[in-house]
């Protein structure tokens, strides 16, 4: 299966230096991360930060409380410049892209972990729709599968337990766009279907 | 009997000695242990039920202690629910079926003399296995969280998966109508063995489609790596199209470790509790000898205890001409059956 959507090792290395790229450019807002396997250097994967905000602050920082100062003080953050109105953060968001050695299409993991002052308490698979799934992608997600799109699993690097959105159809889908998906634009394409149902996006 | 080998896979079952650890205990002593069999197809949360009732009335604050927050642990390191039991048993005791078990101790009935149990020899089966149930500190980090529907969601991803891997599409698993997928885990959940494989054949022998690549895992105790793959039916490069073994099948995967399709030089391939032969056609041994799940599930059993560098280097360059004879897989069931316990 060398034929895209399909990757190899090799072409989905080409196609992450060619996100990385465009990240660089036109994505200031992530913050990413090329990693190795631990037993296997050729064998590359991402790693892309976000900090963001809980629905709930969103909310409450909507409503215009112009008292209400953003003091975080993170430099590496473009969105703290921003006026008084943008909510506190609230959670961090690590999302991983990595090659499916099954289903040779990429496979988007993530964590999410709370950030002082909230308790540093595990999120749970409602939290994550919260957070993550923009509404009007929620109802779709959750008639998948078992449980909805979203699972729980191993990282494929790390061994440590991590959210992911199922890949098992991901052939099918890119098939789509035919001649329109090459390697160094198959991340734009591919984010644009799976990422952005878990807030990813470029 | 033709499904000699599937049978003694779904029958093979491992004495569990499960403790409460101290610090969830109201007395001072301890309280008693739990002893259950476990079946080594099924999974860890199929027995937690009746685990948690057990110890019940033993615990500290049944409020905060629920079965929601249970969870297993084994030399400090947590069980994972989502791994079949015998795949757990055979990684985490990194068993080497080679290895004599030690005797279980004779005279623990007798007040005031100690059991008589050796060492056991690194590898060697403990019997039973002692874990620990404990409750604060839910390892998040590598664990999932356990709820009514996580088990049943791992087992389809990891079906679906597996489906995906023989055919190039997840088609087969798709296919299958709302009861008979239904009918997958529950029939697992019930121990059914007609009624899992009536379902699981319609996924390996399904219409119109011909098993390309065979789903497997291999994990390496000692440094705690996981290699999957999807492995060809046939050998690639070899001229007549060779049927994979699973020798070729580690060599590919594995070359450091499996340098010989062979021989085995640095490692052990066991799978069931029974080291496997290089020799086997890998298409049978998924078709008979799969986990539920779809995989083959193999652990290492390293060898590098038991021989020096150059003995590897005798053993690798005497088998580069060794002609091994194909090992019929029925071969499997007695040794199957020897294991069971």
């Amino acid at each position: 299966m060398s034929f895209l959507p399909f990757l190899t090792k090799t072409t989905f290395a080409t196609a992450i230096e060619h996100l990385t790229r465009h990240i660089d450019v036109y994505s200031p807002h992530l913050s990413y991360e090329i990693k190795y396997s631990a037993f296997d250097k050729q064998d590359v994967y991402l790693e892309i930060t976000r900090i963001i905000s809980s629905p709930a602050e969103k909310s409450k920082a909507d409503e215009g409380d112009d008292f209400d100062v953003d003091i975080e003080d993170d430099e590496n953050d473009p969105e703290a410049l921003l006026p008084s109105t943008s909510p506190p953060k609230t959670h961090k968001v690590i999302y991983t892209i990595t090659l499916s050695p099954i289903y040779s299409v990429p496979i988007l993991h993530f964590t999410i972990t709370s950030l002082p002052p909230l308790p540093p308490i595990s999120v749970s698979l409602t939290d994550v729709y919260e957070l993550l799934v923009p509404a009007s992608r929620r109802e779709e997600l959750r008639g998948l599968g078992v449980q909805g799109g979203i699972s729980q699993g191993e990282h494929p690097y790390t061994g440590r337990i991590v959210w992911f959105v199922h890949p098992c159809r991901t052939g099918e889908v890119l098939q789509v766009f035919g001649e329109d998906l090459r390697v160094d634009g198959y991340f734009g394409i591919w984010i644009g279907v799976y990422g952005g149902v878990v807030g990813l996006t470029l | 009997m033709a499904d000699a080998v599937r049978r003694a896979v779904w029958d093979g079952s491992i004495p569990f000695k499960v403790m409460l650890d101290p610090s969830e205990c109201r007395i001072f002593d301890k309280a008693d242990p739990y002893y259950f069999q476990a079946d080594r197809v099924a999974y860890l949360p199929f027995y937690l039920p009746r685990i948690y009732k057990f110890f019940e009335d033993f615990l500290i604050n049944k409020a905060v202690a629920t079965v929601e927050s249970a969870w297993f642990e084994v030399d400090n390191a947590p069980l994972r629910w989502h791994w079949p039991i015998g795949l757990l048993y055979d990684f985490y005791t990194a068993l080497d079926p080679t290895k004599t078990p030690p005797l279980p101790p004779t005279n623990h009935d007798r007040l005031g003399s100690p059991p008589l149990a050796a060492d056991p020899e690194p590898g060697a089966a403990p019997v039973p296995w002692t874990i620990t149930l404990r409750f604060a500190s839910y390892p998040h980090d590598l664990l999932t969280t356990l709820t009514p529907t996580s088990t049943h969601d791992a087992f389809i991803n990891s079906i679906k998966e597996a489906d995906f891997a023989r055919n190039g599409t997840a088609k087969a698993v798709m296919s299958l109508s709302p009861s008979d997928t239904r009918e997958l885990f529950a029939s697992l959940q019930d121990h059914d063995y007609d009624r899992f494989w009536g379902v699981t054949d319609k996924l390996l022998n399904h219409s119109g489609i011909t098993v390309k690549n065979i789903p497997i895992r291999v994990y390496n105790p000692e440094t705690g790596q996981v290699i999957q793959g999807s492995v060809p039916t046939r050998q690639p490069g070899t001229i007549r199209g060779d049927a994979q073994t699973l020798g070729s099948a580690l060599n590919s995967l594995v070359p450091i470790i499996f340098p010989s399709k062979r021989s085995v030089v640095l490692a052990r391939p066991v799978m069931h509790g029974i080291v496997l032969p290089l020799s086997a056609p890998l298409l049978e041994l998924m078709r008979e000898a799969m986990y539920p799940d779809g995989f083959l599930h193999i652990t290492l059993a390293m060898m590098n205890d038991d021989n020096d560098n150059s003995n590897s280097f005798v053993r690798l360059r005497a088998s580069e001409g060794d002609v091994g004879a194909e090992l019929p897989l029925e071969a499997l069931v007695e040794e199957l059956e020897w294991v069971m316990l």
